[in-house]
């Protein structure tokens, strides 16, 4: 919805809202003041019309006492009265006389009646009424008369029904009360309306003298009703505050609620309790109402009408007549200042709306039009018209909205251009890095051509490796980083009992249990090793493999690290093989071994202690020839059990079935104690050995002391036995950071050059090693080489024939472990 | 003084001859056994004063020998040296873990050192006696 709707939207609403409450508060209050006031008006002029009534019926009755009062009318009634009592001789008299009365013919004047009709009173009453008729212009009175204390006629204007009025309702009550009105009444004998006021009368001295009555002629009433009515017609605005409108209608009733005269269709003497006068009760007199509004449902259309209820007030001192006069107006008539007054409004409340909406689209315009403005500038803008000016100079804020959008336009315009320029020029890069690109996208072309290539020779070798890795004798297995099995070939699957499909993506050990022979506890320090370290390590001496079937097969073998170019270790290839036959054939030769050497050195002993009896002459005394031979034989045979027991340790060492006792040992403290040892052999060779500790003492490292010992011992004892006489051998110890160095050097014989390549070959001698030493087996250096890498350590030399040989061995400051060998129980 | 009695428990007959002839020679009582139950009855009978017991032996080897002599409470005390070819350090170790009280390898030793052995080992036991 476009803001202009909106805003006039919402003054319609507020002006609505405005003319909606007026309409109902003022129009709704102004109504039902008006309402009641022409409500209470109504009344009014119902009231003011029944006090003229009480006032025309009083003034009548007022004119009469003051004429009863009269002293010559007092005169004559006295004179009547004492004419009656002459004539009244017997008791039955007024009997006879009324009897007389009544049975006379309607029309018929009796010389009884006439002397009463033409007697003084009845004369001077009969002028009076004459008088009355000819000021009012019509009759006012119909007929009046005076009866005496006994209740007998005394002076009438005309004949009267009968002569005795004292056993009458009216003439009791007014002897008793001084007034008496009847209701209204149909005179049969004038043939009118009539309302007979009966007066009593009294003489100075307040003695009763009898009764007068006086029929007053309806019509006098009538016509102060019709004047108003008449008025109603006629005369425009009165003293009620209001139009008498010309539908009026009165009724008046008794206080019975019997109808006296109405200006409406009703009939004489009807009873409107139920009609009329129950609009203004409620059940209960008490919720008496003075007018009323209803709907007559009666007529068609329903008319509403309204109704005001007057009561007779009285007049002076007289009381009420006990009257009610009703006015009964139609309300389209008597309310039209109310529908006048509700209009009224309706036309303010619209020509205000329409007025406040002429503002709101004057205003709407206001607002809304640079806002428009400002609008259109954005289309022109977004379609590229960045040098668009909105140039508003309202102050107002859609003015600083306007002016700050220019401001905007115009730093869009520079930023723009500055882009543009930029673009530009990136764009000339661009299209020097596109054509570079192209150069390069050719090339990768021809290399991805290669690559094609390549890849197919790839799946040749990938189906060549397949093929190699199945094929293999031994059981392989590769894993990934994360433990799981992504080869199995078949020599695995035969081993381990497991099926390549059972295996293939299991981790390995869920499936392959590689455990210690002697615990059963899991070994799989090689495959831990291998991952972590990301190194080559070899399965630890008699693990168990327990295959699918729960045998336990020894296995061998060795695990490697699986590297990305990086170096990181993305899996590992596991060898491994069964090694029981190996076994058993390792067994069988070190039996063997065993076996042979006990067997050999038992005669061997045999020998050398035979001999030695022989020599100690236990056996008579020997010849020098023959103690000569027979000390060569004594030598021969020590060397043949220095060389059975060389071969049994080589064949120990090559199984690795030694006994590592590991110890902290203080090196410099056995290399010099081994040096004291050789105290004889040093003597024999006159030569000299000097020993040079480390500069940095060395810590105490873990070794197996007699290993190191054989070492230390072999190297010395080669040293010495291979030096000139008078030679020297320096034995030297020195520390590094990882490894320490013990250097044996010596300035004999040395070794021949083209025979140090062979110098730690089994049984290898060199000539002229030979000639020195002959009892030399050729398993010293061997065997020490042997023993060195079984302690993680190296060994190496420098010689000079005829100048001398140095050897340098290096052993780790960290020791040696534990499982490098083992050695069987 | 009565003659030290040694139970000589080797197989081999030339060694036990040579051992026997210099042990005698050098003034001990010594009754020669050839296997390991030989060996064991030897010892029950004569209580020696001392056992060289051999290892390879026929019937029980040297070390079940001494096991069992070393559980029977009437020779659990007699002194026994290991004379043996096998010159493994296992050898030697289990062989005194097992209660002999020395372990000569006789291929590294000739027969004097042998029965000097013998002689110092009396020496020594003698001495507490004598206190």
């Amino acid at each position: 919805m476009r803001i202009k709707v909106k805003l006039i939207l919402s003054f319609f609403f507020v002006i609505f809202s405005a003319g909606l409450i007026g309409y109902f508060w003022i129009g709704g209050i102004a109504q039902n003041d008006l309402k009641e006031s022409i409500g209470q008006g109504a009344v009014v002029l119902g009231q003011e019309t029944l006090d003229k009534i009480d006032i025309t019926i009083y003034g009548y009755i007022d004119r009469w006492r003051a004429y009863l009062y009269n002293a010559e009318t007092k005169e004559l009634l006295a004179e009547l009265d004492r004419d009656f009592k002459k004539n009244a001789d017997t008791p039955d008299y007024i009997q006879q006389k009324n009897q007389e009365w009544i049975s006379a013919g309607a029309d018929e004047i009796t010389p009884f009646m006439k002397g009463l009709i033409e007697n003084d009173l009845s004369f001077k009453l009969r002028e009076r009424v004459a008088y009355y008729e000819e000021k009012e212009g019509h009759s006012v009175f119909s007929e009046v008369f005076v009866t005496n204390a006994e209740g007998v006629n005394l002076a009438q204007t005309g004949k009267t029904t009968d002569y005795y009025q004292a056993d009458e309702e009216w003439w009791q009550l007014a002897k008793e009360k001084g007034l008496h009105i009847e209701d209204v009444s149909y005179d049969e004998s004038s043939k009118t309306y009539s309302i007979n006021i009966c007066l009593r009368i009294d003489d100075d001295s307040g003695i009763f003298l009898g009764v007068m009555k006086i029929a007053l002629n309806f019509q006098e009433i009538i016509n102060t009703i019709k004047e108003l009515e008449a008025a109603a017609g006629a005369v425009q605005g009165t003293d009620f505050g209001f139009d008498l409108p010309d539908t009026a209608h009165f009724i008046l009733a008794t206080s019975q609620g019997k109808l006296i005269y109405s200006t409406k269709q009703y009939n004489f003497g009807e009873d409107i309790n139920n009609t009329i006068l129950s609009k203004f009760f409620e059940g209960d007199e008490k919720l008496h109402k003075d007018y009323t509004v209803t709907i007559d449902k009666r007529v068609q259309p329903a008319t509403q009408e309204l109704f005001a209820n007057a009561h007779s007030r009285g007049y002076k001192d007289f009381p009420n007549l006990g009257w009610f006069l009703v006015t009964q107006y139609d309300t389209k008539e008597i309310f039209r200042p109310v529908y006048e007054l509700r209009n009224l409004i309706i036309y303010i409340v619209v020509g205000m709306m329409a007025l406040f909406l002429a503002i709101a689209f004057y205003l709407s315009s206001i607002i809304v039009g640079p806002i428009k403005k400002l609008y259109e500038g954005t289309i022109i803008i977004e379609q590229g018209n960045l040098n668009y000016k909105v140039a508003t100079k309202n102050q107002d804020e859609v003015g600083q909205l306007s002016r700050s959008f220019d401001k905007m336009t115009a730093s869009i315009k520079k930023s723009w251009d500055e882009v543009d320029k930029k673009v530009q020029d990136q764009t000339k890069e661009i299209r020097q890095a596109n054509e570079k690109l192209t150069d390069q996208q050719r090339a990768l072309l021809n290399v991805l051509d290669d690559v094609e290539k390549e890849k197919d020779k790839v799946v040749v070798e990938r189906d060549k490796v397949d093929t190699i890795v199945h094929s293999i004798g031994d059981g392989v297995f590769v894993i990934n980083s994360n433990y799981e099995i992504i080869l199995f070939n078949e020599k695995a699957s035969e081993i381990s009992g497991f099926a390549p499909e059972e295996a293939l993506g299991k981790k390995y050990f869920e499936v392959l249990k590689f455990v210690y022979e002697k615990d059963d506890k899991v070994n799989d320090k090689f495959v831990q090793d291998a991952m972590g370290k990301g190194e080559i390590t070899t399965m630890a001496n008699h693990t168990v493999l327990i295959a699918k079937d729960g045998k336990r097969v020894p296995v061998a073998d060795s695990a490697a690290p699986l590297k990305d170019k990086n170096g990181k270790v993305t899996g590992c290839v596991v060898v491994f093989r069964n090694v029981a036959r190996e076994r058993e054939i390792n067994q069988m030769k070190s039996d063997f071994v065993s076996v042979a050497s006990h067997q050999l050195k038992t005669p061997l002993t045999a020998i050398g202690w035979i001999a030695e009896r022989l020599l100690g002459n236990k056996a008579g005394k020997l010849q020098k020839k023959q103690k000569d031979y027979l000390l060569d034989i004594y030598d021969s045979n020590k060397r043949m059990i220095r060389l059975v027991n060389d071969l049994l340790s080589v064949s120990r060492l090559e199984e690795g079935k030694i006994r590592i006792e590991l110890k902290l040992l203080q090196v410099e403290e056995i290399v010099d104690g081994l040096i004291q040892e050789q105290k004889d052999l040093r003597e024999k060779c006159k030569c000299q050995v000097t020993f040079e500790g480390p500069k940095e003492k060395l810590p105490l490292i873990v070794f197996d002391e007699s290993l190191l010992r054989q070492v230390v011992h072999n190297l010395l004892t080669n040293a010495i036995r291979y030096s000139v006489a008078g030679g020297h051998v320096s034995v030297k110890l020195e520390k590094r950071t990882k490894d320490f160095i013990l250097t044996v050097a010596d300035d004999g014989i040395g070794i021949p050059k083209d025979k140090q390549h062979r110098i730690f070959e089994k049984f290898f001698r060199a000539d002229n090693a030979q000639k020195k030493q002959t009892d030399g087996t050729g398993l010293g250096l061997y065997i020490t080489k042997l023993i060195v890498e079984t302690m993680g350590g190296k060994i190496w030399f420098k010689s000079a024939e005829n100048k001398g040989t140095t050897f340098y061995v290096s052993l780790p400051l960290k020791g040696m472990k534990n499982n490098v060998g083992q050695l069987t129980d | 003084m009565p003659k030290q009695k040694i139970v000589l428990v080797e197989d081999d007959e030339t060694l036990s001859e040579v051992l026997y002839s210099e042990l005698t020679e050098a003034g001990f009582d010594v009754t020669p056994a050839f296997d390991g139950n030989e060996g064991l009855k030897q010892v029950r009978e004569k209580k020696p004063n001392l056992v060289l017991l051999d290892i390879i032996l026929p019937e029980k080897t040297g070390f079940e020998v001494l096991e069992e002599l070393k559980k029977d409470p009437s020779t659990q005390k007699v002194p026994v040296i290991i004379l043996s070819l096998l010159g493994e350090d296992d050898d030697i170790k289990k062989g005194l873990k097992l209660g002999a009280d020395d372990y000569i390898v006789k291929s590294s030793h000739a027969i004097a050192e042998i029965v000097e052995k013998v002689k110092n080992f009396f020496a020594k036991e003698s001495h507490p006696q004598a206190k």
